[in-house]
Protein backbone atom coordinates (compact mmCIF):
# COMPACT_ATOMS: atom_id res chain seq x y z
CA UNK A 1 0.00 0.00 0.00
CA UNK A 2 1.30 3.45 -0.87
CA UNK A 3 1.82 5.81 2.03
CA UNK A 4 2.27 9.55 2.19
CA UNK A 5 3.21 11.89 5.02
CA UNK A 6 0.86 14.64 6.16
CA UNK A 7 2.95 17.03 8.24
CA UNK A 8 1.46 18.50 11.41
CA UNK A 9 2.92 21.15 13.70
CA UNK A 10 2.27 21.31 17.41
CA UNK A 11 0.94 18.54 19.61
CA UNK A 12 -2.73 19.33 20.10
CA UNK A 13 -3.66 16.31 22.16
CA UNK A 14 -3.31 12.54 22.19
CA UNK A 15 -5.51 11.36 19.35
CA UNK A 16 -8.47 9.29 20.55
CA UNK A 17 -9.59 7.89 17.22
CA UNK A 18 -9.43 4.13 16.53
CA UNK A 19 -7.12 5.03 13.64
CA UNK A 20 -4.45 6.65 15.73
CA UNK A 21 -1.13 4.94 15.15
CA UNK A 22 -0.58 4.07 18.80
CA UNK A 23 -3.89 2.18 19.09
CA UNK A 24 -3.43 0.39 15.76
CA UNK A 25 0.10 -0.62 16.70
CA UNK A 26 -0.71 -1.79 20.24
CA UNK A 27 -3.62 -3.95 18.98
CA UNK A 28 -1.44 -5.38 16.21
CA UNK A 29 1.39 -6.12 18.65
CA UNK A 30 -1.03 -7.94 20.95
CA UNK A 31 -2.28 -10.16 18.15
CA UNK A 32 -0.42 -13.22 16.83
CA UNK A 33 0.06 -11.75 13.37
CA UNK A 34 0.98 -8.07 13.17
CA UNK A 35 0.22 -7.34 9.54
CA UNK A 36 -3.04 -9.30 9.46
CA UNK A 37 -4.25 -7.42 12.51
CA UNK A 38 -3.42 -4.08 10.87
CA UNK A 39 -5.19 -5.11 7.70
CA UNK A 40 -8.25 -6.16 9.68
CA UNK A 41 -8.34 -2.88 11.60
CA UNK A 42 -8.01 -0.82 8.44
CA UNK A 43 -10.94 -2.60 6.77
CA UNK A 44 -13.17 -0.41 8.93
CA UNK A 45 -11.63 2.80 7.57
CA UNK A 46 -13.12 5.07 4.95
CA UNK A 47 -11.70 7.17 2.13
CA UNK A 48 -11.29 10.15 4.50
CA UNK A 49 -9.30 8.18 7.08
CA UNK A 50 -5.85 9.39 8.02
CA UNK A 51 -3.51 7.52 10.29
CA UNK A 52 -3.19 9.90 13.21
CA UNK A 53 -0.21 10.68 15.43
CA UNK A 54 2.41 8.48 13.78
CA UNK A 55 5.06 10.40 15.74
CA UNK A 56 3.62 8.98 18.99
CA UNK A 57 5.26 5.66 18.06
CA UNK A 58 8.71 7.24 17.93
CA UNK A 59 11.10 8.08 20.73
CA UNK A 60 14.63 9.25 20.20
CA UNK A 61 16.09 6.56 22.43
CA UNK A 62 17.56 3.08 22.20
CA UNK A 63 14.73 0.90 20.98
CA UNK A 64 12.63 3.99 20.23
CA UNK A 65 12.86 3.69 16.46
CA UNK A 66 11.55 0.16 16.28
CA UNK A 67 7.77 0.75 16.74
CA UNK A 68 7.46 3.50 14.12
CA UNK A 69 9.62 1.63 11.61
CA UNK A 70 7.77 -1.64 12.21
CA UNK A 71 4.41 0.08 11.81
CA UNK A 72 5.36 2.01 8.66
CA UNK A 73 7.04 -1.01 7.08
CA UNK A 74 4.03 -3.21 7.83
CA UNK A 75 1.60 -0.63 6.43
CA UNK A 76 3.55 -0.26 3.23
CA UNK A 77 3.69 -4.07 2.84
CA UNK A 78 -0.11 -4.35 3.01
CA UNK A 79 -2.12 -4.73 -0.18
CA UNK A 80 -4.18 -1.75 -1.31
CA UNK A 81 -7.49 -1.60 0.56
CA UNK A 82 -10.35 -0.51 -1.78
CA UNK A 83 -12.20 1.71 0.70
CA UNK A 84 -9.04 3.63 1.68
CA UNK A 85 -7.59 6.62 -0.14
CA UNK A 86 -4.44 6.01 -2.14
CA UNK A 87 -1.89 6.93 -0.97
CA UNK A 88 -2.87 6.51 2.68
CA UNK A 89 -2.08 9.71 4.54
CA UNK A 90 -0.21 9.39 7.84
CA UNK A 91 -0.15 12.41 10.10
CA UNK A 92 3.30 12.95 11.56
CA UNK A 93 4.82 15.83 13.46
CA UNK A 94 7.22 18.05 11.53
CA UNK A 95 10.19 17.62 13.84
CA UNK A 96 9.87 13.87 14.26
CA UNK A 97 9.65 13.58 10.48
CA UNK A 98 12.65 15.82 9.95
CA UNK A 99 14.70 13.84 12.43
CA UNK A 100 13.69 10.43 11.07
CA UNK A 101 14.22 11.53 7.48
CA UNK A 102 17.75 12.72 8.29
CA UNK A 103 18.74 9.85 10.57
CA UNK A 104 16.94 6.90 9.00
CA UNK A 105 15.86 7.98 5.49
CA UNK A 106 12.30 7.68 6.70
CA UNK A 107 11.10 9.90 3.86
CA UNK A 108 11.83 7.02 1.47
CA UNK A 109 9.31 4.87 3.35
CA UNK A 110 6.87 7.70 3.97
CA UNK A 111 7.33 10.29 1.22
CA UNK A 112 5.67 13.66 1.02
CA UNK A 113 3.05 14.14 -1.63
CA UNK A 114 3.65 17.00 -4.05
CA UNK A 115 0.77 19.06 -2.65
CA UNK A 116 1.93 18.34 0.90
CA UNK A 117 5.47 19.40 0.09
CA UNK A 118 4.08 22.78 -0.97
CA UNK A 119 2.15 23.06 2.29
CA UNK A 120 5.27 21.95 4.15
CA UNK A 121 7.37 24.61 2.42
CA UNK A 122 4.83 27.15 3.67
CA UNK A 123 5.04 25.78 7.23
CA UNK A 124 8.83 25.90 7.07
CA UNK A 125 8.69 29.46 5.78
CA UNK A 126 6.47 30.50 8.67
CA UNK A 127 8.73 28.78 11.22
CA UNK A 128 11.83 30.31 9.65
CA UNK A 129 10.18 33.71 9.70
CA UNK A 130 9.47 33.37 13.41
CA UNK A 131 13.04 32.21 14.09
CA UNK A 132 14.44 35.12 12.05
CA UNK A 133 12.36 37.54 14.16
CA UNK A 134 14.01 36.09 17.24
CA UNK A 135 17.42 36.48 15.64
CA UNK A 136 16.69 40.13 14.92
CA UNK A 137 15.44 40.63 18.44
CA UNK A 138 18.58 39.01 19.85
CA UNK A 139 20.85 41.10 17.58
CA UNK A 140 19.30 44.50 17.93
CA UNK A 141 16.71 44.39 20.72
CA UNK A 142 14.06 45.59 18.23
CA UNK A 143 10.74 43.94 18.83
CA UNK A 144 9.55 42.62 15.43
CA UNK A 145 5.96 43.24 14.35
CA UNK A 146 5.08 39.54 14.59
CA UNK A 147 6.35 39.30 18.16
CA UNK A 148 4.26 40.50 21.09
CA UNK A 149 5.59 41.87 24.39
CA UNK A 150 4.46 38.66 26.01
CA UNK A 151 6.39 36.63 23.46
CA UNK A 152 9.47 38.75 24.13
CA UNK A 153 9.14 38.22 27.90
CA UNK A 154 8.71 34.52 27.37
CA UNK A 155 11.82 34.43 25.22
CA UNK A 156 13.83 36.35 27.83
CA UNK A 157 12.71 33.94 30.57
CA UNK A 158 13.66 30.95 28.43
CA UNK A 159 16.95 32.58 27.53
CA UNK A 160 17.81 33.08 31.19
CA UNK A 161 17.19 29.38 31.78
CA UNK A 162 19.20 27.94 28.89
CA UNK A 163 21.87 30.47 27.90
CA UNK A 164 24.38 29.51 30.58
CA UNK A 165 27.10 27.03 29.70
CA UNK A 166 25.91 24.91 32.65
CA UNK A 167 22.41 24.53 31.17
CA UNK A 168 23.13 21.35 29.18
CA UNK A 169 20.40 19.34 30.87
CA UNK A 170 17.79 21.99 30.17
CA UNK A 171 18.77 21.99 26.50
CA UNK A 172 18.65 18.20 26.35
CA UNK A 173 15.12 18.24 27.73
CA UNK A 174 14.01 20.79 25.15
CA UNK A 175 15.63 18.85 22.31
CA UNK A 176 14.00 15.60 23.50
CA UNK A 177 10.56 17.23 23.69
CA UNK A 178 11.01 18.77 20.25
CA UNK A 179 12.08 15.58 18.51
CA UNK A 180 10.26 12.87 20.46
CA UNK A 181 7.18 14.97 21.18
CA UNK A 182 5.06 14.86 24.34
CA UNK A 183 6.95 13.04 27.07
CA UNK A 184 6.42 11.89 30.62
CA UNK A 185 8.97 12.40 33.38
CA UNK A 186 9.80 8.69 33.16
CA UNK A 187 10.60 9.04 29.45
CA UNK A 188 12.97 11.88 30.11
CA UNK A 189 14.71 10.36 33.14
CA UNK A 190 15.26 7.11 31.28
CA UNK A 191 16.30 8.54 27.91
CA UNK A 192 18.39 11.43 29.14
CA UNK A 193 19.66 9.65 32.25
CA UNK A 194 18.42 12.45 34.50
CA UNK A 195 17.69 12.27 38.18
CA UNK A 196 13.96 12.38 38.89
CA UNK A 197 14.34 15.49 41.02
CA UNK A 198 16.31 17.27 38.28
CA UNK A 199 13.76 16.33 35.62
CA UNK A 200 10.91 17.63 37.80
CA UNK A 201 12.75 20.90 38.43
CA UNK A 202 13.49 21.49 34.77
CA UNK A 203 10.00 20.60 33.58
CA UNK A 204 8.46 22.69 36.34
CA UNK A 205 10.60 25.67 35.33
CA UNK A 206 9.63 25.41 31.67
CA UNK A 207 5.99 24.98 32.55
CA UNK A 208 6.06 28.07 34.76
CA UNK A 209 7.35 30.24 31.90
CA UNK A 210 4.78 28.88 29.47
CA UNK A 211 7.12 26.86 27.27
CA UNK A 212 5.52 23.55 28.20
CA UNK A 213 1.96 22.50 28.78
CA UNK A 214 0.86 19.63 30.98
CA UNK A 215 -1.58 16.94 29.80
CA UNK A 216 -3.15 14.11 31.65
CA UNK A 217 -2.79 10.67 30.14
CA UNK A 218 -5.86 9.28 28.32
CA UNK A 219 -8.48 7.68 30.55
CA UNK A 220 -7.80 4.07 31.38
CA UNK A 221 -4.03 4.52 31.20
CA UNK A 222 -1.61 5.20 34.04
CA UNK A 223 -2.06 8.71 35.43
CA UNK A 224 1.29 10.02 34.37
CA UNK A 225 1.66 13.73 33.58
CA UNK A 226 2.75 14.33 30.01
CA UNK A 227 4.59 17.46 28.99
CA UNK A 228 4.43 18.94 25.52
CA UNK A 229 5.84 22.13 24.02
CA UNK A 230 3.22 24.84 23.68
CA UNK A 231 2.53 25.59 20.04
CA UNK A 232 3.31 29.31 20.46
CA UNK A 233 6.63 28.44 22.13
CA UNK A 234 7.79 26.15 19.31
CA UNK A 235 9.81 28.87 17.49
CA UNK A 236 11.52 29.81 20.78
CA UNK A 237 12.54 26.20 21.37
CA UNK A 238 13.71 25.73 17.76
CA UNK A 239 15.80 28.88 18.07
CA UNK A 240 17.44 27.97 21.39
CA UNK A 241 18.14 24.38 20.37
CA UNK A 242 19.64 25.57 17.07
CA UNK A 243 21.85 28.32 18.49
CA UNK A 244 22.94 26.67 21.74
CA UNK A 245 23.05 23.00 20.79
CA UNK A 246 23.58 23.21 17.04
CA UNK A 247 20.60 20.99 16.17
CA UNK A 248 18.96 22.54 13.11
CA UNK A 249 15.96 20.34 12.31
CA UNK A 250 14.34 22.84 10.00
CA UNK A 251 17.54 23.40 8.08
CA UNK A 252 17.90 19.65 7.59
CA UNK A 253 14.35 19.31 6.34
CA UNK A 254 14.67 22.28 3.98
CA UNK A 255 17.83 20.75 2.55
CA UNK A 256 16.01 17.44 2.11
CA UNK A 257 13.08 19.12 0.36
CA UNK A 258 15.46 20.94 -1.97
CA UNK A 259 17.31 17.83 -3.05
CA UNK A 260 14.39 15.43 -3.26
CA UNK A 261 11.43 17.46 -4.26
CA UNK A 262 12.65 20.10 -6.70
CA UNK B 1 58.83 78.67 -3.54
CA UNK B 2 55.64 80.67 -3.30
CA UNK B 3 54.41 78.95 -6.43
CA UNK B 4 55.07 75.51 -4.94
CA UNK B 5 53.25 76.54 -1.78
CA UNK B 6 50.31 77.86 -3.77
CA UNK B 7 50.08 74.60 -5.71
CA UNK B 8 49.52 72.64 -2.51
CA UNK B 9 48.10 75.16 -0.07
CA UNK B 10 44.84 75.81 -1.80
CA UNK B 11 41.38 75.10 -0.47
CA UNK B 12 40.73 72.26 -2.91
CA UNK B 13 43.75 70.21 -1.91
CA UNK B 14 42.97 70.89 1.74
CA UNK B 15 39.37 69.86 1.21
CA UNK B 16 40.48 66.71 -0.60
CA UNK B 17 42.95 65.55 2.05
CA UNK B 18 40.62 66.45 4.91
CA UNK B 19 37.78 64.56 3.24
CA UNK B 20 39.85 61.39 2.85
CA UNK B 21 40.65 61.34 6.56
CA UNK B 22 37.45 63.02 7.72
CA UNK B 23 35.04 60.64 6.00
CA UNK B 24 36.73 57.66 7.63
CA UNK B 25 36.65 59.31 11.05
CA UNK B 26 33.00 60.31 10.72
CA UNK B 27 32.07 56.85 9.51
CA UNK B 28 33.90 55.23 12.45
CA UNK B 29 32.04 57.54 14.85
CA UNK B 30 28.68 56.77 13.26
CA UNK B 31 29.39 53.05 13.45
CA UNK B 32 30.32 53.32 17.12
CA UNK B 33 27.22 55.36 17.83
CA UNK B 34 25.02 52.78 16.07
CA UNK B 35 26.65 50.01 18.08
CA UNK B 36 26.03 51.93 21.31
CA UNK B 37 22.40 52.53 20.37
CA UNK B 38 21.89 48.84 19.69
CA UNK B 39 23.53 47.97 23.03
CA UNK B 40 21.20 50.41 24.83
CA UNK B 41 18.18 49.04 23.00
CA UNK B 42 19.12 45.48 23.91
CA UNK B 43 19.68 46.43 27.55
CA UNK B 44 16.31 48.21 27.65
CA UNK B 45 14.67 45.04 26.39
CA UNK B 46 16.33 43.01 29.13
CA UNK B 47 18.85 41.25 26.89
CA UNK B 48 22.24 40.67 28.50
CA UNK B 49 25.50 41.76 26.86
CA UNK B 50 26.55 38.56 25.10
CA UNK B 51 24.72 37.71 21.88
CA UNK B 52 23.29 34.19 21.87
CA UNK B 53 23.67 33.67 18.14
CA UNK B 54 26.28 31.39 16.60
CA UNK B 55 26.54 33.96 13.81
CA UNK B 56 26.22 37.31 15.57
CA UNK B 57 26.23 39.16 12.25
CA UNK B 58 24.38 38.26 9.09
CA UNK B 59 26.44 37.77 5.95
CA UNK B 60 24.19 40.20 4.07
CA UNK B 61 24.78 42.93 6.69
CA UNK B 62 28.54 42.28 6.65
CA UNK B 63 28.54 42.47 2.88
CA UNK B 64 26.66 45.75 2.94
CA UNK B 65 29.03 47.25 5.45
CA UNK B 66 32.18 46.05 3.67
CA UNK B 67 30.84 47.38 0.38
CA UNK B 68 30.01 50.74 1.96
CA UNK B 69 33.46 51.05 3.56
CA UNK B 70 35.23 50.17 0.32
CA UNK B 71 33.02 52.54 -1.64
CA UNK B 72 33.68 55.38 0.81
CA UNK B 73 37.43 54.86 0.55
CA UNK B 74 37.41 54.65 -3.25
CA UNK B 75 35.02 57.56 -3.74
CA UNK B 76 37.01 59.85 -1.47
CA UNK B 77 40.44 58.92 -2.82
CA UNK B 78 39.63 58.40 -6.49
CA UNK B 79 36.24 60.00 -7.15
CA UNK B 80 36.58 63.19 -5.18
CA UNK B 81 39.53 64.62 -7.18
CA UNK B 82 37.44 64.47 -10.36
CA UNK B 83 34.50 66.22 -8.72
CA UNK B 84 36.80 68.84 -7.27
CA UNK B 85 38.40 69.32 -10.66
CA UNK B 86 34.96 70.09 -12.13
CA UNK B 87 34.28 72.41 -9.21
CA UNK B 88 37.59 74.20 -9.87
CA UNK B 89 36.65 74.74 -13.53
CA UNK B 90 33.26 76.14 -12.58
CA UNK B 91 34.42 78.33 -9.72
CA UNK B 92 37.87 79.47 -10.87
CA UNK B 93 37.42 79.31 -14.61
CA UNK B 94 39.37 77.04 -16.99
CA UNK B 95 42.27 79.49 -17.60
CA UNK B 96 43.12 80.45 -14.03
CA UNK B 97 42.74 77.09 -12.31
CA UNK B 98 45.99 75.42 -13.43
CA UNK B 99 47.80 75.62 -10.06
CA UNK B 100 44.82 74.28 -8.12
CA UNK B 101 44.37 71.39 -10.55
CA UNK B 102 48.07 70.56 -10.41
CA UNK B 103 47.99 70.55 -6.61
CA UNK B 104 44.97 68.30 -6.62
CA UNK B 105 46.54 65.92 -9.10
CA UNK B 106 49.79 65.73 -7.15
CA UNK B 107 47.92 65.11 -3.91
CA UNK B 108 45.88 62.33 -5.55
CA UNK B 109 48.90 60.64 -7.15
CA UNK B 110 50.93 60.99 -3.97
CA UNK B 111 48.17 59.41 -1.90
CA UNK B 112 47.69 56.58 -4.38
CA UNK B 113 51.41 55.82 -4.56
CA UNK B 114 51.69 55.87 -0.78
CA UNK B 115 48.87 53.37 -0.53
CA UNK B 116 50.04 51.10 -3.29
CA UNK B 117 53.79 50.99 -2.84
CA UNK B 118 55.27 52.44 0.21
CA UNK B 119 52.45 52.12 2.74
CA UNK B 120 53.54 50.62 6.04
CA UNK B 121 52.00 49.92 9.41
CA UNK B 122 48.52 51.30 10.03
CA UNK B 123 47.85 52.39 6.44
CA UNK B 124 48.79 48.99 5.02
CA UNK B 125 46.75 47.29 7.76
CA UNK B 126 43.75 49.46 6.95
CA UNK B 127 43.78 49.11 3.18
CA UNK B 128 44.83 45.45 3.13
CA UNK B 129 42.38 44.60 5.89
CA UNK B 130 39.47 46.37 4.24
CA UNK B 131 40.25 44.69 0.94
CA UNK B 132 40.30 41.24 2.53
CA UNK B 133 37.16 41.90 4.54
CA UNK B 134 35.31 42.99 1.39
CA UNK B 135 36.60 40.01 -0.54
CA UNK B 136 35.65 37.60 2.28
CA UNK B 137 32.05 38.81 2.42
CA UNK B 138 31.56 38.10 -1.29
CA UNK B 139 33.73 35.04 -1.94
CA UNK B 140 32.92 33.70 1.58
CA UNK B 141 35.94 31.49 2.33
CA UNK B 142 34.49 31.41 5.84
CA UNK B 143 31.90 33.26 7.90
CA UNK B 144 31.76 34.61 11.42
CA UNK B 145 30.75 31.66 13.58
CA UNK B 146 32.61 29.10 11.44
CA UNK B 147 35.35 26.95 12.88
CA UNK B 148 38.69 27.49 11.14
CA UNK B 149 42.34 26.56 11.57
CA UNK B 150 45.03 29.15 10.91
CA UNK B 151 48.71 29.02 11.89
CA UNK B 152 48.02 25.92 13.96
CA UNK B 153 45.23 27.55 15.97
CA UNK B 154 41.74 26.10 15.67
CA UNK B 155 38.72 27.95 16.86
CA UNK B 156 35.53 29.79 16.13
CA UNK B 157 35.73 33.04 14.16
CA UNK B 158 34.30 35.71 16.42
CA UNK B 159 35.18 38.82 14.48
CA UNK B 160 36.52 39.95 11.10
CA UNK B 161 37.04 43.69 11.21
CA UNK B 162 39.16 45.93 8.99
CA UNK B 163 42.14 45.65 11.32
CA UNK B 164 41.75 42.43 13.27
CA UNK B 165 40.67 38.85 12.70
CA UNK B 166 39.79 37.07 15.94
CA UNK B 167 39.37 33.40 16.83
CA UNK B 168 38.21 31.84 20.05
CA UNK B 169 39.75 28.44 20.74
CA UNK B 170 37.85 25.67 22.58
CA UNK B 171 40.00 26.48 25.65
CA UNK B 172 38.69 30.02 25.66
CA UNK B 173 41.88 31.59 24.30
CA UNK B 174 41.50 34.54 21.95
CA UNK B 175 43.80 34.53 18.95
CA UNK B 176 44.09 37.80 17.01
CA UNK B 177 45.73 38.34 13.66
CA UNK B 178 45.89 41.51 11.54
CA UNK B 179 43.28 41.02 8.79
CA UNK B 180 45.62 42.07 6.00
CA UNK B 181 47.88 39.10 6.73
CA UNK B 182 45.07 36.73 5.77
CA UNK B 183 45.84 37.37 2.10
CA UNK B 184 48.95 35.21 2.52
CA UNK B 185 47.63 32.64 4.97
CA UNK B 186 46.10 29.23 4.48
CA UNK B 187 42.81 29.13 6.35
CA UNK B 188 41.19 25.74 6.78
CA UNK B 189 37.47 26.11 7.33
CA UNK B 190 35.41 23.28 8.79
CA UNK B 191 32.31 24.54 6.99
CA UNK B 192 29.32 23.04 8.81
CA UNK B 193 28.90 23.50 12.51
CA UNK B 194 28.81 19.68 12.90
CA UNK B 195 32.15 18.14 13.89
CA UNK B 196 33.35 14.65 13.19
CA UNK B 197 33.87 12.60 16.30
CA UNK B 198 35.60 9.23 16.58
CA UNK B 199 34.77 6.89 19.43
CA UNK B 200 37.13 3.98 19.97
CA UNK B 201 36.06 0.89 21.85
CA UNK B 202 37.81 -2.43 22.29
CA UNK B 203 36.15 -5.82 22.49
CA UNK B 204 37.99 -8.82 23.84
CA UNK B 205 39.00 -11.46 21.30
CA UNK B 206 36.78 -13.83 23.30
CA UNK B 207 33.64 -11.94 22.23
CA UNK B 208 31.58 -14.16 19.94
CA UNK B 209 30.30 -13.16 16.51
CA UNK B 210 26.78 -12.81 17.95
CA UNK B 211 28.07 -10.54 20.71
CA UNK B 212 29.90 -8.39 18.17
CA UNK B 213 26.69 -8.06 16.14
CA UNK B 214 24.70 -7.14 19.22
CA UNK B 215 27.37 -4.62 20.24
CA UNK B 216 27.37 -3.05 16.79
CA UNK B 217 23.61 -2.80 16.63
CA UNK B 218 23.38 -1.33 20.13
CA UNK B 219 26.14 1.16 19.37
CA UNK B 220 24.32 2.34 16.22
CA UNK B 221 21.08 2.92 18.13
CA UNK B 222 22.88 4.46 21.07
CA UNK B 223 24.64 7.01 18.89
CA UNK B 224 21.41 7.90 17.08
CA UNK B 225 19.61 8.41 20.36
CA UNK B 226 22.15 10.94 21.65
CA UNK B 227 21.03 14.57 21.90
CA UNK B 228 24.47 15.61 20.69
CA UNK B 229 24.33 13.75 17.37
CA UNK B 230 23.87 15.67 14.11
CA UNK B 231 21.20 13.46 12.48
CA UNK B 232 21.81 14.58 8.89
CA UNK B 233 25.35 13.17 8.88
CA UNK B 234 26.13 9.46 8.59
CA UNK B 235 27.03 7.19 11.49
CA UNK B 236 29.63 4.57 10.57
CA UNK B 237 30.93 1.69 12.61
CA UNK B 238 34.11 -0.15 11.68
CA UNK B 239 35.69 -3.27 13.05
CA UNK B 240 39.41 -3.77 12.98
CA UNK B 241 41.02 -7.00 14.14
CA UNK B 242 43.96 -6.42 16.45
CA UNK B 243 46.42 -8.75 18.14
CA UNK B 244 44.94 -8.34 21.61
CA UNK B 245 41.47 -6.94 20.94
CA UNK B 246 38.87 -6.21 18.32
CA UNK B 247 38.87 -2.50 17.70
CA UNK B 248 35.42 -0.98 17.24
CA UNK B 249 35.49 2.53 15.80
CA UNK B 250 32.35 4.60 15.59
CA UNK B 251 32.51 7.71 13.44
CA UNK B 252 29.68 10.17 14.00
CA UNK B 253 29.13 13.89 13.82
CA UNK B 254 28.42 15.97 16.89
CA UNK B 255 25.96 18.87 16.47
CA UNK B 256 28.80 21.29 17.22
CA UNK B 257 32.47 21.19 18.18
CA UNK B 258 31.59 22.28 21.74
CA UNK B 259 29.56 19.07 22.18
CA UNK B 260 31.91 16.58 20.53
CA UNK B 261 33.34 15.53 23.89
CA UNK B 262 29.86 15.19 25.40
CA UNK B 263 28.83 12.88 22.57
CA UNK B 264 31.92 10.74 22.97
CA UNK B 265 31.54 10.64 26.75
CA UNK B 266 27.87 9.68 26.64
CA UNK B 267 28.40 6.89 24.10
CA UNK B 268 31.39 5.43 25.91
CA UNK B 269 29.69 5.44 29.32
CA UNK B 270 26.50 3.81 28.04
CA UNK B 271 28.38 1.25 25.98
CA UNK B 272 30.44 0.23 29.00
CA UNK B 273 27.24 -0.26 31.04
CA UNK B 274 25.65 -2.21 28.20
CA UNK B 275 28.64 -4.51 27.75
CA UNK B 276 28.70 -5.21 31.49
CA UNK B 277 24.97 -6.06 31.44
CA UNK B 278 25.31 -8.27 28.34
CA UNK B 279 28.56 -9.76 29.64
CA UNK B 280 30.49 -8.79 26.55
CA UNK B 281 34.15 -8.84 27.45
CA UNK B 282 36.05 -5.69 26.68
Amino acid sequence: MQLAANITVGWADIPKSQFCARKLHSRAIASPHYEKSLLHQLQLASAQTHILGLDALFRRACGGYEPVLQFANALSALPTIPNLSAPLLCDIDLFAYSFLASARNFDLLLPLMQCNSIALAQILNDCEGAVRSLENFERTGTLPAQMSELGAQQYLSLRRAVARSSSQRELQVLAALLVSGPSTIIHLTRELRLELKTARQILGLFESIGILTLWEEEPGGAVEPTFAIEKVAVPLVIFCVKELLGLDLMGNLSALLETNYE
Amino acid sequence: MNDVAQVFLNPYVLFYLSSVAGVQMIYAQLKRKQKDLIAIQRRTRGLPNGILLNRPERLAALRQRAFLESALLLLTIVGLPFLLSIAISLLEGAESSGRERLGLMLAFVGLLMTMLWSAKGPLLAFVGGLAFKTFATFAVPFEIGDRVTIRGFSGKVISLSTFLFELETPRGERVSLPTYLLWNEMVVSEGDRATQCEINLYLSLCASAHQRRVAESFLQELIQSSTYLEPSKPVQIYFTAGLSATHLTAVAYAVSAEHARSLSNEITKEFLSFSQKEQIAL
